[in-house]
Formats: structure tokens, sequence, C-alpha cells
């Protein structure tokens, strides 16, 4: 599915200066794309523009054609997953199998489908053990993965990742590189390490200060970074 | 204070996820006959003890079904007893009129309220342990919305549960920073407190906007609570039936008193 | 101030279970219609989390060397309003309920009366919305949450000692466990006041539309007056108490009946110093001069004193003895 950021304009609520001014590009069906760029650049808000969270001041995003209003919020959202930096806050509840069950009982799926589709997702991430366990109970790497897997049951077709690769050690970061790297859906991953992108992504859009600073084959612009060193690990 | 709360909510979440004849009995059955042991207890009146006494069979044979250790209980006796003690005491100062003697002993009606106090402590927090050791939180409350909770109460107990641990250790994080910075004192100085806990809520503020941002990324539009509870078997049947006139049998008729004078013909 | 279940009786605690039920369930329905704000969901979720970590960091009390420790009734409800704080307030209470054997099951609607219903609706609705009305600033913020804090303690401690005398298991003097309780609540309602004011006005300083928010949302929900909603709960107290106590008193008389054939032991008058002076009390009390077992020691001739001692020795070894077997077994 192709997700299109059409000149994108957030300010925050009572604030003059823009987070994100004139924002545009487009993501094409099934493309990985990493999204670089200091802290404070505005690439969490422009995920959460992207998802729907956020309301831009002007411009808009748009989903296969389709752009996403208030109407149409409701069903947008389902198509787009947002997997937060933070695990705890996006494991909000308290067993494993409650919160992966959130999504899909909020969209008002049958139980039994629900059943069928948590042990398909948590078989493919491999942690079909963690189905009744209590999330504050999780290891960083596992909360990463519940929390992955709450968004995968909803079959979303864009995935926008913030960080995925914080809090993690250096054996999560791998597990959870290559699960990523088999996924098919189009995805938009929001990360400071350079190496992992390169890796799993074949192109980067950089911000700064809240503007598209560059956007191009990965290999270019992370050379390019490197020797301007402006994010680096 | 906040290491030893988070400690203890881990011991206890430990124990209820093991596996012994009583874990595997039905949440919804564990907390109608834990209510109705509290309140058999807690009907006899306070001057009588020798009826009370009978009631040790629960926490006698529980504890070792469920492989439920002693110790976590001496903790939360500590927390039961200082508000006990003084209605035990106050009893033991104010009602000195003997009730009947021992031999050449007297003993009055305050001994008998203060030793029935304590032992009805003791089998109440017995009772609360055995529940909680042997039935995830999740689970009662789970019962409760089946019970007739509203959803929003349950969504409310599921997420200050969830939250207990993030905000503990959070918490806890500040005060080591803290006291690194003000040796030699025990806890924060009052007048740090506005600035320490009101840091603590705008932190809390923040995440819970950020949790309120992962939950309409869901799809969240309104509260819900789905719940769906296992079947209940016919040992859970029978052990409802079991216990229940156990209780009745050892709320209406003194089994002490009843082996007490058998000892005595 | 978490009322014990050992030290109440079951009318007692069964009236206030009701009570609280009634006032939480009041809570809910007020929120769903005022039409929740959603964002509220999660936020009373974390800071329930709040307040229960919250209440474990003790501070050093000037002057004193005692520490002290927020309640967090009127922190609550002055950042999230009236009816979610004692939504929060009533989970926390039952956490600690739970797990760590503050209070216990049949005192929660009590604990849930006395630390919530307090001070998150009464103290709040009562004292801090009226004054914090005039105007949302540092002078007013810590007036309000001073004065409610203090008196939401104080409302409290009242109904622990209310509670407390009309269950009449502890036999302590009604005057001088007041005399006892007000002042020390007093105290410690000041510092705790304090405190909360001067955690309120940091959050002021920093956010103050979080405040300001709560108030004038409050502002716009008329609704039911508070004075409504105290005398709703004060008849339903009534009425369930006394429906409790008439139940109470009418069914020893079967009980006591069947003893007698049961245990061969005559109904036993119960005379113990409260119960003196409460029989002289109409009303709510009545249920009281009657409610006795037949199994009760006081008044008993020696004899089955002696075989209640004895019995209840046998029976504890024996219990003990059959669980350590059990438990020997298991471990097998």
């Amino acid at each position: 599915m192709q997700l299109r950021a059409d000149n994108l304009i957030v300010r925050y609520d009572g604030s003059e200066a823009a987070v994100l001014s004139n924002v545009s590009f487009a993501v094409e069906s099934g493309e990985k794309v990493a999204l670089l760029g200091d802290n404070g650049a505005g690439k969490s808000t422009l995920l959460l523009t992207l998802a729907g969270v956020l309301e831009p001041v002007s411009g808009g995003v748009i989903l296969d054609g389709l752009v996403v209003k208030r109407e149409n919020l409701h069903g947008m959202r389902q198509k787009i997953g947002m997997v937060f930096q933070n695990p705890d806050d996006q494991l909000f509840m308290s067993t494993v199998h409650e919160d992966v069950a959130f999504g899909p009982r909020s969209y008002g799926s049958a139980e039994e489908k629900i059943e069928q589709c948590m042990d398909k997702v948590f078989s493919r991430l491999g942690i079909l053990h963690l189905k009744n366990r209590m999330t504050h109970r999780l290891s960083g790497g596992e909360k990463r993965l519940a929390a992955l897997a709450g968004i995968l049951i909803m079959e979303p077709s864009v995935l926008l990742m913030d960080e995925p690769f914080s809090f993690l050690d250096l054996r999560s970061r791998r597990r959870l590189e290559e699960i990523l790297d088999t996924l098919p859906q189009t995805s938009l991953i929001a990360t400071h390490d350079l190496e992992v992108a390169e890796r799993l992504c074949t192109r980067a859009i950089v911000l700064k200060e809240g503007r598209v600073h560059a956007d191009g084959p990965i290999g270019a612009i992370i050379t390019r970074l490197k020797s301007m060193s402006i994010t680096c690990r | 204070m906040l290491y030893r709360a988070s400690a203890g909510i881990n011991s206890l979440e430990s124990l209820a996820a093991m596996d012994s004849p009583l874990h595997r009995v039905h949440p919804m059955a564990k907390l109608l006959t834990t209510l109705a042991y509290v309140f058999a207890v807690v009907s006899f009146p306070s001057q009588n003890v020798s009826g009370l006494t009978p009631f040790f069979f629960y926490p006698a044979l529980a504890m070792p079904l469920a492989s439920v250790p002693y110790r976590p209980l001496t903790r939360r006796l500590f927390a039961a007893l200082p508000f006990a003690l003084m209605g035990g005491i106050g009893s033991l100062i104010s009602a000195r009129e003997t009730a009947f003697t021992l031999g050449s002993v007297p003993v009055t009606y305050g001994m008998l309220s203060f030793t029935s106090i304590m032992l009805k402590t003791f089998f109440l927090v017995f009772a609360v342990l055995i529940l909680i050791a042997t039935t995830p939180f999740t689970e009662l409350v789970h019962q409760l919305a089946h019970l007739g909770i509203p959803p929003v109460v349950c969504l409310q107990f599921s997420m200050t549960y969830r939250y207990l641990s993030v905000l503990l250790l959070e918490a806890s994080a500040m005060l080591t920073a803290y006291s690194l910075r003000s040796p030699g004192q025990n806890g924060v100085k009052m007048k740090d407190m506005g600035s320490f806990l009101g840091q603590l809520i705008l932190r809390s503020f923040d995440r819970a906007g950020n949790v309120y941002r992962a939950m309409q990324c869901r799809g969240f539009q309104g509260v819900y609570w789905s719940s769906k509870n296992k079947n209940p078997r016919g040992g859970d049947v029978i052990y409802i039936a079991l216990f229940l006139s156990v209780l009745l049998f050892l709320r209406f008729f003194n089994l002490s008193r009843f082996i007490g004078e058998l000892v005595r013909q | 101030m978490h009322m014990a279940d050992a030290l109440l009786s079951p009318e007692v605690g069964g009236t206030m279970i009701a009570v609280s039920a009634a006032a939480v369930g009041y809570a809910v329905k007020k929120i769903s219609k005022d039409g929740l704000d959603e964002k509220k969901i999660p936020l009373m979720g974390v800071m329930g989390a709040f307040v229960f970590a919250g209440q474990m960091i003790n501070f050093t009390i000037p002057g004193t060397g005692s520490s002290g420790h927020i309640g967090g009734g009127v922190l609550l409800a002055a950042l999230l309003g009236p009816y979610p704080a004692l939504i929060a307030l009533a989970s926390v209470l039952l956490i600690q309920c739970l797990f760590f054997a503050d209070g216990g099951l049949l005192a929660y609607g009590c604990n849930v009366f006395n630390m919530g219903v307090c001070t998150c609706l009464l103290a709040y609705l009562w004292i801090y919305k009226p004054i914090a009305r005039r105007g949302v600033d540092t002078k007013n913020v810590f007036f309000a949450s001073v004065a409610a804090v203090v008196l939401g303690l104080q409302l409290g401690a009242f109904c622990v000692v209310l509670e407390t005398y009309l269950s009449g298991v502890a036999e302590l003097p009604f005057k001088a466990f007041l005399f006892l309780m007000q002042p020390i609540h007093l105290a410690i309602g000041l510092v705790e006041g304090i405190v909360t004011s001067a955690v309120l006005c940091f959050v002021y300083s920093a956010r103050p539309e979080l405040l300001v928010s709560t108030v004038q949302e409050t502002k716009l929900t008329k609704g039911l007056s508070t004075k409504k909603v105290a005398a709703a709960l004060l008849v339903l107290t009534a009425l369930v108490g006394g429906g409790l106590s008439l139940f109470a008193s009418a069914y020893p008389d079967g009980l006591e009946w069947s003893m007698e054939g049961v245990a061969g032991t005559a109904e036993l008058e119960r005379d113990g110093p409260v119960h003196k002076t409460m029989g002289g009390m109409v009303g709510v009390t009545a249920f009281m001069p009657d409610y006795s077992f037949a199994g009760d020691e006081e008044g008993s001739s020696v004899g089955t004193a002696t075989a209640g001692i004895v019995g209840s020795v046998i029976t504890l070894a024996l219990t003990g003895g059959l669980g350590f077997a059990v438990g020997a077994l298991r471990r097998k």
C-alpha cells in the first residue's frame, strides 16, 4: 500500500513554531524506508501524524489515493500500525493475551477469530510462550515483540516504527532485525542505528528541524551523513 | 519501601503462577468461598474464642495444598496488626469484668475479646493471602466483571495494576537519585516533596498521554471490557459445596467445646 | 488509617460495602453521562499507580523526627476531577487490600468510604472546588488543598471510630477513641495538606492548565447537588444498615433454638460494657443486645469454659497436624 505525505504542517497546541513544515514524500507499496534525524528533528511527530493521532494544520496523509480524514479515521487506523518507542506505553493491558486482543476487540472481531490470529502471529514471532504472561514482567526484548504482535494481529498494510531498537540488548536487536526483514508491510522505521537501517531499508529520509533534509537510496545518504557526522552512534 | 512493595507483589505473582490442586480451582469458586469464609469468621461475636479456633482448618490445609510458604504472611500480618492490636488492647483495658476463673486465674471479657480479635486477624489475613497467592490478579478482575462490576472500573483495576511496577520503578529511581545527593538522610525532606511528587505527576501525565495515543492507534473508541470465563468443572462445584458445608457446620456447631466435653468425660 | 476486618461486624462491613458500591456506581454513571474524556481512561490508571507509589515515599517532618506520607485522595481529585479520582482510589485500595493486607475484603467498603468518598467527593466538592473556583492561583490552591485534606482526614477518622464502635467487636469506649483519633488526624492532616498543596502548586507552576481544566470541567456539569448525594448516601446507609441489623437480630433466635437442640446449651445473655451502654440506645443499634450465639464463653460455667479452652487447643493441634501431613505428602 502506498503511503504519501502531502505538504504536512504540524504545530502543537498554542505554539507558533511548526514542528513539521512542508513535509512531502511517498513510500511505495512494500518499500522499507529509514527515517533518520537528530533528536527533536520531528521523527516521532511525523510518525504520529501519519498514524492519524496528530492532526496536521494543513496538508494531508494519503493512503492508496484516499485522504485520511476524521470521518474515515477509525477505518484508516486499522491499516496503519504504529509501534511506539517505549513498549511500556504500548502494552497497557495487564496480560499479553489481553493486550494483543485489544486492537481486534476494538474493531469488533469475534473471539474465536482473535484466538486463531493470535496463535498465528505469536508463532511467527516465536513468542507463543508469552501468551499468558503478565506484561509488566516481560524483559525488554519480550516487551518489544509483544507490542509488535499487538500491531501485527490487526494485519496493517503500513508499519510505522519509532526507534524499535531502543532499550534492546544485542541479541534481541538481531532477533527483531530478522523478524522485521521478513515482514511484507510497507514500513517507515525511525532509528538512530545506521547499520541496522542500512541492512533493513533500501531508502532513507532525513529530517532536520521539521523539514525533509534529504531523501534517497540508503547507501548514498548514510555515506553523506557519516561524512557530515550528523547522526552517528 | 518502594523496593519492598514491588518485591512483595512479585513474590505473590510468582506464587499465583504456580500449579497445585488449589491453583486449579476455578477463580470464581475461590473468590466466593473466600468471601464466605471472611463473613463466617467475622460474624463470630467478639468474646467467642472456642467457636473460632476450628476455622484454622482453612489456612492449615490450604497453605500446604497450594505450596504457599508461610513467610510472606508475616509481613502482611504486620501490616494488618497495628489497628487490630489497638482494638484488642483497647478491649483489654476497658472490659475488665471477669468472665470466668480458670483455677485461680480470672479471665476477663477483654482477654477473650483480645484473643478473638487476634485470631480473626490471623485467619482473615491468611484467607486473602491464599486467594491472591493461588489466583492471578487479572483472573480476579475477570470474576469481578462477571459479578457485575462496570467495565470502566474493571479496566481501571487492570491498568492501575499494570502501571504499578512502572511507577514504583520510576519513583525508586528518583529516590535513589535524590538520596545520592542528600547523604545521611532517610526519606525525602518535606520541603522537597512538592517538586519530587510533582515531577512524578508530570511524568505520569506524559506517560498517560502516550498510552492514550497507543490506545487510539489500536482503535480505542470507548471503554469496553471483554472476558471469556473458564467453564467451571465438576470439581469446582464440589469444592464450593464442601467448603460451604464445613463453614456452616463450624459456624453453628462449636466443635472445640464438643471435643473438650468429650475429653472431660 | 485502613480499617481492619477483625474489628468489623458483618452488618457494618456489609452496609459500608453497599454504600461504597453505590458511591462508585454513581461516579461511573456520572463520568459516562458527562461523556468521559477518553483521555482520562489511561490517566486514571497511571495516576492510580502514582498514588500507590507516592504513598510509599516517606518524607521527614521537620522538628519531630517522624515521617509521613500522602494519602492522595484530594490530590487525585484536584488533578482528575472527583469522580475519576474516586474510581482510581478504589482500585488502589483493592490492590492494597489483596497484596498487602491493608484492611481486608470485608473492610474494603469502609476503606473506600473513609479514604475515597470522604476525600475525593466530600472534601473536594465541599472545600476544594468552591475555593479553587474563585480563581486557580497559588494562594487559592494552597488554602483549598490544605483545608480539603484536613477535612477529608477528619471525616475519615470519624468514620473509622463510628464503624468500630457500631461494630462492637473491639470494646473501645467511643469518646476516648474519638478524642484519640481526631487530634492525631488533625496533625497528620495538616502535614499531609501542606505536602499536597506543595505538590499541586508545583504542578500549577509547570502546567497550570492541568488544575484549571479540572475545576472548569466540574463547573460545567451541574447535575445533582452534593447535598442530595450526601443525603442519598445517608438514607442508603440507614436502610441497608437497618435491614442487615434486623436480619441479624432475627436470626440468632432460630440459631439459639437449634443450638439448644444440638449442643444442649442455653441462650446466654451478652453483657459486655459496650453492649450495656448500647442497650440503652435505640434505633440503629437495636440489633446489638441480643446478637449472640450460644457458643459464647461469657457467663458460662467454669466447666464449659474449660471444655472450650481444652477443645480449642486440641482442635488447633489437630488441624495443624493435618496441614503438616498434607504438606509432607505433597512434598513427596
